[in-house]
């Protein structure tokens, strides 16, 4: 079977600066895929760049359910059914709930809109309750929850989340972890770049390790799990002392 | 702008051979006369404006109002004043001068001010406001012969000589090179260069040391100087004043000046001139189109030369090296920095951090952080994405204020200081996306980098006294030693904006080296950079360390971190959780869990 998500030899980054340097990855339907790494290893990058969103590929391809992403505009990818929910929510901070939730139906049908509304609330009781409160009067686990399920409104097949666990306390990661394992158990597909490693192997399928704009480690989350060199990857080890 | 000065000096002269030619062919044309007398007179503002604009990107659109304040004092002092019989007439005309350009001056101090509170659209709001102010002021005035004005103004009289016809034309082109020279003296002084740098990036002029609050209101004070020198002479000209004269369309159209002409500089503004004050006579005949045709011209230019007359003249002239006040010559080379390495506050540590805090709203983004920094050490700041690295270098270097808490640097409490006055004191600061100034040379960028190093200031920079040139080559020398000494001198004379990414890091370390400093703050230098580039950078690193100075480092790259820093700390959500040697704190549990978390 074919992979819903295909990165082959991807090199990509910002104008000048080159920070993606021949990644390959798959995601398949339904699966979580975790990408891990330091700071500045290109994780955010790897996503904006299968969102078209800043980042430009400059060689390899990107493609989602068979299609070439280039050739798309991110709108476009959007409608495909490829949503990514960006480092730092990016929420419409002044908009209340109901409308930063709408707004995420935006590539929807306006029928079916109403009711999608209306099962985000059903799942997100939380948020039904802040319904009419401006998004940056939420707490930032709030914040999270609500950028969330604005992009679950568009029926993703493919939701790529971008650090969602960044400050936030302990109980409410566990949280975010729980939903994003509920999406999986509904059969989203998820591409996970976190920076809490064990948590996120704990939870992920599969996860790839990114160092430097490369891919230092792949494998089931299990196996990366036990293997040592994924610390000396974030704290520079011993291991990589001896590289030098 | 001054590495556009060479070739602006030879516009310049060919302006001034047209001028001349013009003074000579004109001479017996009374019309022709005027039209010349009055573009210079306009030239005189509009050079003010042109510096607030193209040298400091600040507008005003109430420039009218100084050039009315200056207009109406030499009025009203040669008209209705009595003065001591003992003055001579042509003093009396040179003080009404003085008087009128430095009240204009004065009022242009306070428009400064204000400006400061004030960004794009609402600062273009608040100068009209003041014009409007002006204007309706005058008009009120019954000393001021209220809506009719004053006329019966006399020439001033200089002798036998009666300053009107050919002479005014001949005065009044005098009175615009005077203030070509001192402008062009100020550009090329550490004023200018102060100019250039908070054009280019306010923030990074800041921390160099570039006190750009005071360097606007100087722009500004400068600005309303002029126009109220115009405005001494208009009168003193035309006879007359009225509050029609010196209205809102006297503000617009100096602004057309400067926009047709191009903003920055000198020549811009004189071309501008020149241009709108002929074609102000001929357009008589055509008044009610005059504004539709200037609208439409003005929109063509913007859209076809945003650079303005002196612009199009200029393009495509090499960009030469940077008119600084040496002309340095290649077998001079610049031994070291200019002084040695700094020991002042030698016993106390070079920075402290005493229990400071910082909260944005409800979020504490640094809580509670003490640390002290060992003279001449390597010290790096770690910690995951947020916890709070970036925003304790803003405390430290006075970008951000302290929620509570206090920062010494060399001993002395600089919390609550402005980011100017403590690099001032040495110490440097590079950013997590390297703030280089675009538009200046890699030489440029670095001798601005040598501010807190210049010792001049204006009224030297003003007229080029031998201080602003030797303070200017101090600078010039710092820098190139600066270049030569982390192998950046090949590109000397590259513009920041066209340098590879690398470089763009090396040369922002070098212009932070530039200012000779107590301690280094640098954020992120390795980001982006690849193998061979990380590996230069550790050995910049080191170099700076065994020059004596002082770094705290922030950085991600561990492996980087841990081979050259003499001390980590560890931050998370704003607290120090770690502080140690390298190899401890890798192994430090709390550190293990806070980069990559816990299983539960």
């Amino acid at each position: 079977m074919a992979a819903l998500l295909e990165l082959r030899g991807v090199h990509a980054g910002y104008g000048r600066l080159a920070v993606l340097h021949g990644v390959s990855i798959d995601v398949q339907a339904g699966e979580l895929v975790a990408v891990l790494g330091p700071n500045g290893a290109g994780k955010s990058t790897l996503l904006r760049t299968i969102s078209r969103f800043e980042a430009t590929l400059s060689a390899g391809s990107v493609r989602f359910d068979g299609r070439d992403l280039a050739a798309r505009t991110p709108e476009a990818i959007v409608r495909d059914g490829l949503l990514h929910v960006p480092e730092g929510r990016q929420l419409f901070a002044g908009l209340s709930v109901d409308d930063n939730l709408r707004l995420g139906g935006y590539t929807r049908p306006r029928a079916g809109l109403e009711q999608a509304v209306a099962d985000t609330y059903a799942r997100f009781p939380m948020l039904a309750e802040r319904r009419s409160q401006e998004a940056f009067s939420l707490s930032g686990g709030e914040q999270q929850m609500l950028a969330i399920a604005r992009a679950l409104i568009a029926r993703p097949r493919l939701l790529m989340l971008d650090e969602p666990s960044t400050g936030l306390a302990p109980q409410i990661v566990e949280g975010i972890f729980e939903l994003v394992r509920d999406l999986k158990r509904a059969g989203t597909a998820v591409l996970l770049v976190e920076q809490n490693a064990y948590l996120t192997l704990k939870n992920a399928d599969r996860a790839y390790v990114l160092e430097n704009g490369s891919i230092a480690l792949a494998g089931s989350a299990a196996e990366l799990a036990r293997d040592e060199r994924v610390q000396a990857i974030y704290l520079g080890g011993a291991a990589d002392e001896a590289g030098e | 702008m001054s590495g556009r000065l060479r070739a602006e000096a030879r516009l310049l002269w060919v302006i001034a051979g047209l001028v001349v030619l013009f003074g000579v062919v004109a001479a017996r044309d009374a019309t022709l006369l005027q039209a010349g007398t009055y573009a210079a007179i306009y030239a005189v503002a509009a050079i003010g404006l042109s510096i607030l604009l193209g040298n400091v990107a600040q507008i005003s659109v109430g420039q009218a109002g100084f050039f009315g304040i200056g207009a109406y004092t030499l009025g009203f002092l040669m008209t209705a004043a009595t003065w001591p019989a003992w003055i001579p007439v042509w003093l009396e005309f040179l003080l009404a001068t003085l008087l009128g350009t430095l009240l204009a001056a004065a009022l242009g101090l306070l428009l400064g001010f204000i400006a400061l509170r004030f960004r794009g659209h609402y600062l273009a709001m608040a100068t009209l406001a003041f014009g409007l102010i002006a204007v309706g002021l005058f008009r009120e005035s019954k000393a001021l012969g209220g809506a009719s004005g004053l006329d019966n103004i006399p020439f001033a009289q200089f002798g036998s000589l009666s300053i009107s016809g050919g002479a005014a034309f001949w005065y009044a082109w005098g009175m615009v090179a005077v203030v070509v020279f001192l402008t062009a003296n100020m550009l090329r002084g550490r004023t200018g260069r102060a100019f250039e740098a908070l054009r280019n990036d306010e923030l990074a002029a800041e921390v160099l040391g570039v006190p750009t609050r005071r360097a606007k209101i100087v722009a500004f004070t400068f600005a309303g100087a002029l126009a109220g020198l115009a405005g001494t002479f208009y009168s003193s000209y035309l006879g007359v004043v009225d509050p029609n004269a010196v209205g809102v369309s006297l503000s617009i159209d100096l602004l057309l000046m400067v926009v047709v002409g191009g903003a920055g500089g000198v020549a811009g503004a004189i071309l501008g001139a020149m241009l709108i004050g002929i074609s102000n006579i001929y357009g008589h005949n055509l008044e009610n189109w005059r504004p539709v045709i200037y609208g439409v011209a003005v929109i063509a230019i913007v859209i076809a030369f945003p650079r303005g007359l002196a612009g199009i003249i200029l393009r495509g002239r090499p960009r030469s090296l940077p008119l600084l006040p040496s002309a340095p010559d290649a077998a001079r080379v610049a031994a070291g920095p200019a002084t040695p390495a700094p020991n002042e506050g030698a016993t106390a540590p070079r920075l402290a951090v005493d229990n400071v805090s910082k909260r944005f709203g409800g979020l504490i983004a640094v809580d509670g952080v003490s640390f002290a920094l060992e003279t001449g050490r390597l010290t790096s700041l770690i910690g995951p994405n947020g916890a709070g690295k970036t925003t304790l270098f803003n405390l430290i270097c006075g970008v951000g204020r302290v929620s509570s808490g206090r920062v010494t640097i060399a001993g002395r409490d600089v919390t609550g200081w402005e980011p100017h006055q403590i690099a001032a004191l040495g110490v440097g600061r590079s950013f997590q996306n390297a703030r280089l100034f675009g538009d200046m040379t890699v030489l440029e960028n670095v001798v601005a980098g040598a501010y807190r190093l210049e010792r001049t200031n204006l009224a030297s920079d003003l007229l080029a006294l031998p201080a602003s040139r030797r303070s200017g080559r101090r600078a010039l020398d710092c820098a190139r030693a600066v270049l030569e000494r982390l192998d950046l001198t090949r590109l000397a004379n590259t513009y920041a904006r066209d340098l590879a990414f690398g470089d763009r890091r090396r040369v922002e370390l070098a212009r932070a080296l530039a200012a000779d400093p107590l301690l280094m703050l640098v954020d992120e230098p390795a980001a982006g950079l690849n193998a061979s580039e990380r590996a230069r950078l550790r050995e910049d690193l080191l170099a700076i360390r065994a020059d004596g100075v002082t770094v705290l480092l922030i950085e991600h790259d561990m492996r980087l971190v841990m081979q050259i820093s003499d001390r980590v700390m560890v931050l998370e959500f704003g607290r120090l959780i770690a502080d140690g040697a390298a190899g401890a704190v890798r192994a430090d549990a709390r550190v293990v869990a806070a980069y990559l978390g816990t299983a539960h």
